[in-house]
């Protein structure tokens, strides 16, 4: 990853933010990761974000099990905001529910992960990505 | 609660009243009969009686016009003296034959004859005097006629005269007496009559009210009382009916209310589960996640280390590895579970589609997905014949499938070569597969295990949670379908299936 990306981890359980801690250092990943653990401190975060959008290529991997507000809750909400409805989101999910990816795609979003994540996959992605 | 109350005490049975009545009308018949032959009679006396005066008077009548005649005769020119004689004599023939008619009857003057004694002797006594002037009268007209002869030649015609004028007087007053006697007669008889006439009306009369204590009033009373047992059976059916209504509003209503509690208690369970089985998923996630990250860093200590100390070695090439295995085998069984668990949740949830199924793609599919499966067990898979189209659920269809076979090579016998059978049968309105293997088959004491959730028949030694087939039967049994199965320990067993031709639209 040659350019610098910029990911906000939306996600409560500690457990999966060290993993995912971990799985960015072996790949070596050039990547800052800034994580919130509920719903509404992601819109907070996203908010002060779309005030003054960084260099970097940037993603939110939003988890959909989430406290306060859930991760539909916060996709909708960023759907409705024209300063966030840009925004690229991975959906990260412990579950392959056919309808909840289509719920997810409905509200724009093109990468659906079921966790654990293969990580080769979201770098990829990452990279591909044209933010 | 709907006995018949018991009719009035002692009712007096039917055909006892039926018999009284009978007796009753051929009382009352008799009588009526009576009372006219008394009344037919009593007209029929009084009509003789006052022609029997009549006449009686009309004797009176006739000997005055002999008296007269007699008187008269000297005094008429001859011509006028003839008629008169001829007057005369026929006023003597009528009277003779008028007073016998009235002692013995005469049928043409409509005379009955038979009087009492009393009016015979009055007519005895009154015999002489009527002979008398009879007598008389017919000599004098001899003798006015100059026909005279024997006794009456010796008699004047003065003498003839006083005869019959001192007879007249005497007769008179006897026809009088007769008369008198015929009225006196004919009051008693009257007097008799009414008496009776009022007997047979007040024994009629009687007789009526007798019918009416003995007949009418059982009757009514038997009426009355069978109509207020109508009327109260009827009273307790409405009742009974308005009772069972309310009953069947009521349950109805409880129905109603039990089924909705039902169906909300179900969709909570539903989204319960739903919740569940996320919650439990997302630390199974972070355990696999670990696991893979263990076993990279096994991989880096072991690089490092190098076999330079042997008990750290076996610990990280035997032991470690060991554990992290176990570990991971028992995270893939809960993954399975939660997996399946979801998949019964979301399947509760979705709206069914009715559309063509090609089973015999969809089989081939999953034949797929588990050749290496059946590679490995050394099976084989027959279908005899391509399965018939059918209209359904196609996603459903699919796991019916999948389950029933994945559990048909899961319990194949490892001693022989297994073999798995499809087919499928079309009938009337359904058509019924069979999967049949010839595995370790099911013993009947597991049998009601079968269907059930977490409840595994048989050796314990096959991966598996328990859920394929209640998920199966459940799947089934929104398709409109069912299951069963036959079994046979050691040499197999065939699970059945049916689904409708084609499933209605939104069934759920």
């Amino acid at each position: 990853m040659n350019k610098a990306v910029r990911v906000l981890l939306v996600e409560d359980e500690l457990v999966h933010v060290k993993l995912f801690e971990r799985n960015v250092k072996r790949f070596g990943a050039n990547l800052i990761v800034d994580v919130v653990d509920n719903g509404q401190h992601a819109l907070d975060y996203l908010a002060t974000y779309a005030q003054k959008p960084a260099a970097e290529n940037f993603a939110v991997l939003l988890d959909l099990n989430i406290p306060v507000l859930t991760g539909f809750q916060v996709l909708e909400r960023m759907r409705k905001n024209p300063k966030m409805a840009k925004l690229p989101v991975i959906v990260l999910s412990t579950s392959d529910d056919p309808e909840e990816m289509a719920r997810c795609k409905a509200l724009g979003v093109e990468h659906f992960l079921v966790k654990p994540i293969s990580y080769e996959l979201l770098m990829r992605i990452l990279e591909a990505a044209p933010v | 609660m709907m006995d018949i109350p018991a009719t009035a005490a002692n009712p007096t049975p039917i055909r006892e009243l039926q018999k009284r009545y009978t007796l009753a009308l051929i009382i009352i018949a008799a009588l009526i009969f009576i009372s006219q032959v008394v009344v037919q009679r009593t007209v029929l006396a009084t009509m003789d009686d006052s022609h029997i005066v009549n006449i009686a008077g009309r004797q009176s009548m006739l000997s005055q016009r002999i008296a007269k005649e007699v008187l008269i005769l000297d005094t008429l020119p001859a011509d006028q003296q003839r008629a008169s004689l001829e007057a005369l004599t026929s006023t003597l023939d009528l009277w003779e034959d008028s007073n016998y008619a009235l002692q013995f009857g005469n049928a043409q003057m409509g005379l009955p004859g038979g009087n009492s004694a009393l009016v015979n002797q009055l007519y005895l006594e009154a015999g002489s005097y009527l002979n008398s002037i009879l007598s008389s009268g017919r000599c004098l007209v001899a003798h006015y006629r100059g026909t005279a002869a024997g006794d009456c030649a010796a008699l004047t015609p003065d003498e003839l005269r006083t005869t019959i004028l001192t007879n007249e007087g005497p007769f008179l007053s006897w026809m009088d007496e007769i008369v008198f006697q015929y009225e006196a007669e004919t009051t008693t008889a009257v007097k008799v009559i009414r008496l009776a006439s009022a007997v047979l009306m007040f024994v009629t009369m009687i007789s009526l009210l007798l019918e009416g204590r003995f007949i009418f009033r059982p009757i009514a009373r038997r009426l009355q009382s069978t109509l207020d047992a109508l009327h109260t059976t009827q009273r307790d059916l409405m009742d009974a009916n308005t009772y069972l209504e309310q009953r069947v509003r009521e349950r109805t209503q409880l129905l109603q209310q039990a089924n909705a509690e039902l169906q909300t208690a179900n969709e909570e369970i539903r989204d319960y589960m739903s919740f569940v089985t996320h919650d439990l998923r997302s630390p199974i996630a972070s355990v696999r996640g670990f696991l893979h990250e263990l076993t990279l860093d096994l991989t880096d200590l072991r690089k490092t280390i190098n076999g330079a100390y042997p008990s750290a070695t076996a610990l990280l090439e035997d032991s470690i590895p060991e554990a992290v295995t176990a570990i991971e085998v028992s995270n893939n069984q809960l993954d399975r579970l939660t997996h399946q668990l979801l998949d019964i949740s979301r399947q509760g949830r979705r709206e069914l589609d009715s559309m063509p199924v090609d089973l015999n793609t969809v089989l081939k599919q999953i034949l797929q997905v588990y050749a290496p499966q059946i590679a490995e067990s050394g099976a084989e898979v027959v279908i005899p014949a391509p399965l018939p189209a059918v209209e359904s659920d196609p996603v459903l269809m699919e796991q019916v499938f999948t389950n029933v076979i994945s559990n048909a090579i899961k319990y194949l016998d490892p001693t022989r070569r297994g073999k798995i059978t499809l087919q499928a049968k079309n009938e009337k309105d359904r058509v019924v597969f069979s999967v049949g293997d010839n595995g370790r088959g099911i013993a009947p004491d597991d049998y009601d295990k079968v269907f059930k959730l977490f409840r595994r028949a048989g050796l314990q030694n096959t991966e598996g949670e328990g859920i394929g087939l209640y998920h199966v039967r459940n799947l089934l049994r929104r398709l409109g379908g069912t299951i069963w199965f036959e079994s046979q320990v050691d040499s197999g067993t065939t699970f059945y299936f049916s689904i409708p031709n084609k499933l209605a639209r939104g069934e759920a």
